[in-house]
C-alpha cells in the first residue's frame, strides 16, 4: 500500500476508520492503520492535526478521550455525533423544506449542501422568492448564541464582548442583539450589524450566561423613536397627533405606527393616522424625513413646528 | 447549475461533498452519472474522478472486501454496502444557518397561515437540531400574492405604479417575471412595455394590478437579474458624502455601504448609494440642520428641494 495518496483520500479513509472504532485509537495506532499517513512521529502528528482541525470545521467532530497506554488519548468519532439525527419529517414537510432551500437564495450560503443533507430530491429550477445575504460569521453566531457563549469581535474600531441574544434580519441587514458586557448593566442592550463586524468573532464558554426569559429580539430591535416608551424610568408627557400620508408612503409608516392607529382612509390610497407622540424631536426628524409625503394635520403647534424647519431647511439653500 | 472544478476546491469541501454523494448513494444504490453529476453540481469529469478515488478508501487492512464498494463505469455508478454512510452528517454551523433563515424567510413571505407543513417541519428541526431561532423580516405589501400568481402563470398585468416623487403615478403594461424580496423589500422584476426594456419595481408602490388575459411573450433574461443590486428602478446610483453629528449616525448606519470617516469637526462623513434626489433630499432633511450633503454639488440642495416641496403641501392645505 503506497502512502502517497492525496489528503481527501486519506482524510476520507480517516473518517471512515475512526467511524468505525469501537474504542478510542492512539495516534500511533492511527499511524499504522489509516492509508495515507507518513510514519515519522513527527510528520505522522503535524499531519494527523491538520487534518483533526479539517474535520471540524467541516462539522465532524473528534472525540478525544483518556486510555491506557504510552500515548494516553485516544480518537474516534461518536456515531450519535456524527450523524443527522432522525428528524421524522413527512413526505410533505420534506417537499416544503427543499423548495423552501431551493428558493430562498442565501447568497454565499450553504442552502444547497443543506438540501443534500436533509432531502432526497434534486435540484430543480424555482425562481427565487427571497435572496438574502449571508456572511460568514451569522453561522458561528446562531451557536454561540444557542450555546450561551460570550462572543467577541472588532466593532467600529473598538474590541465588544457580547452576550448575543438573537439575530434578526431586518430592512436588508442582519443585526446580532445583545448585552455588551462592557456598557454596565442598565444600558448594555446593544445592536451590531453583523456585515460590520470587523473580524472573525471568537466564541467563549457555553453556558456564560442568561438570556431573559421571553427575551424577543425583532421587538427589542423595533425603533419608533417618537412613540411614548411604557418601559421608560419616567411616565412621559405625550401628544395626540393627527397625520395624512401619501400612498406612496402609507405602507412603511403603518408598518411603524401600527395599523390600531388609522383614522381614514382615502379614495387616492392615502391614509390618516392618529397617535401619541412621546419625544416631539424624534417626531419631527421622522416627519420631515418623509418629505412631501406626509402632512401634519393637528395639533396645530406641532404643524406650525414642521411648518418652522421646512422653512429653515428651504432657505439654508437660498443665497445669502 | 454551477460547477466546480475539484481542484480548486479544499480538502474539507471536497470531504463533505463527497460523503454526501456517498450518502446519497447508500440510499437508491446506483445513479447515472449525469443525474448525479447535477445533483450535486459536479461536472462530471470532477464526480468521476472523485468517485474512483472513494474506490480505493474504506477501512484497514484496505483489502478488497474493506474498501468501500463502488463500481463506475463510462456513465453508471453503482454502490454496495455503504453502511457507515447511510446516514448524513451532522449539519455544519453555517448550514444550520442556512436552514433556518432559508425556512423563516419562506414562512415571512408566505405567511403563517400558509405556512402549513414548513411550520411543523421548523419545529421538529429546531428540537432535533437545537437550532437557534431567527427573526427574518420582510415587508408584506398589498398586492404581492397577485403578482406572485402573474410571475407563476406568466400572464402580462396593468399596473399603476407610484414614482418616488408626488406626481409621478404611471400606468405601465409589464410581464413579470418573478417577485423576489431583496435586502428586505419586495420587488418584480418584469418587461416594461412603457420603458421597453427590463425594470425592477419596488411591490409596496404598485397600488393597482389588472390582469390582462394574455400570456407573455419568451423572452431572453438580462444577466443582471441574478444580482441583488440591478437597475433598481432603471435609475443611475450615484454615491453622495453626508456629513453628520456622530451621535445621529447610528440613524442613517443601516444605509452606508463602507465605515465612516471622521472630520476635524469631529462630524462624520458616510457614503451613502442614491439611485435618485429626492431620497437624499428626505434623508438629509430628517437628519435636522447639523447634517449636510457635501458632494457632489449637484445633490448639496437635495434637502432644501424637498423642503420647498413639503411646504408647498402645507401652504396647499392651509
Amino acid at each position: 500500500m503506497s502512502t502517497r495518496l492525496s489528503r481527501l483520500e486519506r482524510i476520507t479513509n480517516l473518517v471512515l476508520a475512526l467511524l468505525d472504532a469501537s474504542r478510542p485509537l492512539s495516534l500511533r495506532e492511527i499511524g499504522r492503520a489509516v492509508a495515507g499517513y507518513p510514519s515519522a512521529p513527527g510528520a505522522l502528528r503535524q499531519a494527523f492535526e491538520r487534518d483533526k482541525r479539517t474535520l471540524r470545521d467541516n462539522g465532524i467532530p473528534i472525540s478525544v478521550e483518556r486510555v491506557d497506554g504510552d500515548d494516553q488519548v485516544g480518537y474516534r468519532i461518536l456515531p450519535e455525533q456524527y450523524y443527522l439525527p432522525e428528524l421524522g419529517l413527512t413526505g410533505e414537510e420534506e417537499a416544503a423544506l427543499s423548495f423552501a432551500l431551493l428558493a430562498v437564495r442565501l447568497e454565499g450560503g450553504s442552502g444547497r449542501d443543506v438540501l443534500h443533507k436533509l432531502s432526497a430530491q434534486g435540484p430543480r429550477d424555482v425562481a427565487p422568492v427571497a435572496v438574502l445575504p449571508s456572511l460568514p460569521a451569522l453561522g458561528v453566531l446562531q451557536q454561540a448564541i444557542r450555546d450561551r457563549a460570550p462572543i467577541t469581535f472588532g466593532y467600529h474600531g473598538r474590541v465588544r464582548r457580547v452576550d448575543g441574544y438573537g439575530l434578526v434580519f431586518r430592512g436588508g441587514s442582519w443585526y446580532l442583539v445583545g448585552r455588551d458586557a462592557d456598557v454596565g448593566e442598565a444600558g448594555g442592550l446593544r445592536r451590531f450589524r453583523v456585515d460590520r463586524i470587523e473580524d472573525e468573532p471568537v466564541v467563549g464558554g457555553p453556558g456564560s450566561y442568561e438570556r431573559p426569559v421571553g427575551f424577543d429580539a425583532a421587538r427589542e430591535l423595533r425603533y419608533v423613536p417618537f412613540q411614548p416608551s411604557a418601559s421608560g424610568p419616567v411616565e412621559p408627557e405625550s401628544t395626540e397627533v393627527e397625520i395624512s400620508v401619501d400612498a406612496r408612503a402609507a405602507e412603511g409608516v403603518l408598518a411603524l405606527v401600527g395599523s390600531g392607529s388609522v383614522a381614514g382612509r382615502a379614495d387616492d390610497g392615502s391614509v390618516r393616522l392618529a397617535f401619541a407622540v412621546g419625544d416631539e424631536g424624534a417626531f419631527y426628524s421622522w416627519v420631515l424625513g418623509l418629505g412631501d409625503a406626509v402632512e401634519v394635520l393637528s395639533p396645530r403647534e406641532v404643524r406650525r413646528g414642521v411648518i418652522a424647519r421646512l422653512e429653515a431647511a428651504a432657505r439654508a439653500a437660498e443665497p445669502a | 447549475m454551477m460547477e466546480h472544478p475539484s481542484d480548486a476546491l479544499d480538502a474539507g469541501t471536497r470531504l463533505r461533498r463527497l460523503l454526501a454523494v456517498l450518502t446519497y448513494l447508500a440510499a437508491v444504490g446506483e445513479s447515472s452519472i449525469g443525474e448525479l453529476a447535477a445533483r450535486f453540481g459536479f461536472d462530471e469529469r470532477s464526480l468521476v474522478a472523485e468517485l474512483e478515488l472513494a474506490a480505493c478508501c474504506g477501512l484497514p487492512p484496505y483489502t478488497p472486501d474493506t474498501l468501500l464498494e463502488l463500481i463506475v463505469d463510462a456513465d453508471r455508478v453503482v454502490a454496495y454496502g455503504l453502511d457507515a454512510l447511510r446516514r448524513p452528517a451532522r449539519l455544519t454551523p453555517d448550514e444550520g444557518f442556512a436552514l433556518a433563515a432559508a425556512i423563516r424567510a419562506m414562512l415571512a413571505v408566505s405567511g403563517p397561515e400558509a405556512a402549513g407543513p414548513l411550520a411543523t417541519a421548523l419545529d421538529k428541526l429546531e428540537r432535533a437540531l437545537g437550532l437557534e431561532r431567527l427573526s427574518i423580516e420582510l415587508d408584506a405589501p398589498e398586492h404581492l400574492a397577485e403578482l406572485r400568481q402573474a410571475a407563476a402563470t406568466g400572464e402580462a398585468v396593468e399596473i399603476d405604479y407610484l414614482g418616488a416623487k408626488r406626481g409621478d403615478e404611471t400606468t405601465r403594461r409589464v410581464e413579470p417575471y418573478a417577485v423576489v424580496a431583496r435586502e428586505g423589500r419586495f420587488y418584480l422584476d418584469a418587461f416594461c412595455h412603457s420603458a421597453g426594456d427590463w425594470r425592477r419595481f419596488q411591490v409596496a408602490r404598485i397600488t393597482a394590478v389588472r390582469r390582462l388575459g394574455e400570456p407573455v411573450a419568451p423572452r431572453a433574461l438580462p444577466a443582471e437579474l441574478g444580482g441583488t443590486r440591478a437597475f433598481a428602478g432603471g435609475a443611475k446610483a450615484r454615491t453622495a458624502h453626508v456629513a453628520i453629528d456622530q451621535s445621529r449616525y447610528v440613524l442613517i448606519d443601516r444605509l452606508v455601504a463602507a465605515p465612516p470617516t471622521v472630520l476635524s469637526d469631529g462630524r462624520v462623513l458616510a457614503a451613502i448609494e442614491v439611485a435618485d434626489e429626492y431620497f437624499l433630499g428626505c434623508l438629509v432633511l430628517g437628519l435636522g440642520p447639523a447634517a449636510e450633503v457635501i458632494d457632489p454639488p449637484e445633490l448639496v440642495d437635495a434637502a432644501s428641494r424637498v423642503a420647498r416641496r413639503a411646504l408647498a403641501r402645507y401652504e396647499a392645505g392651509s
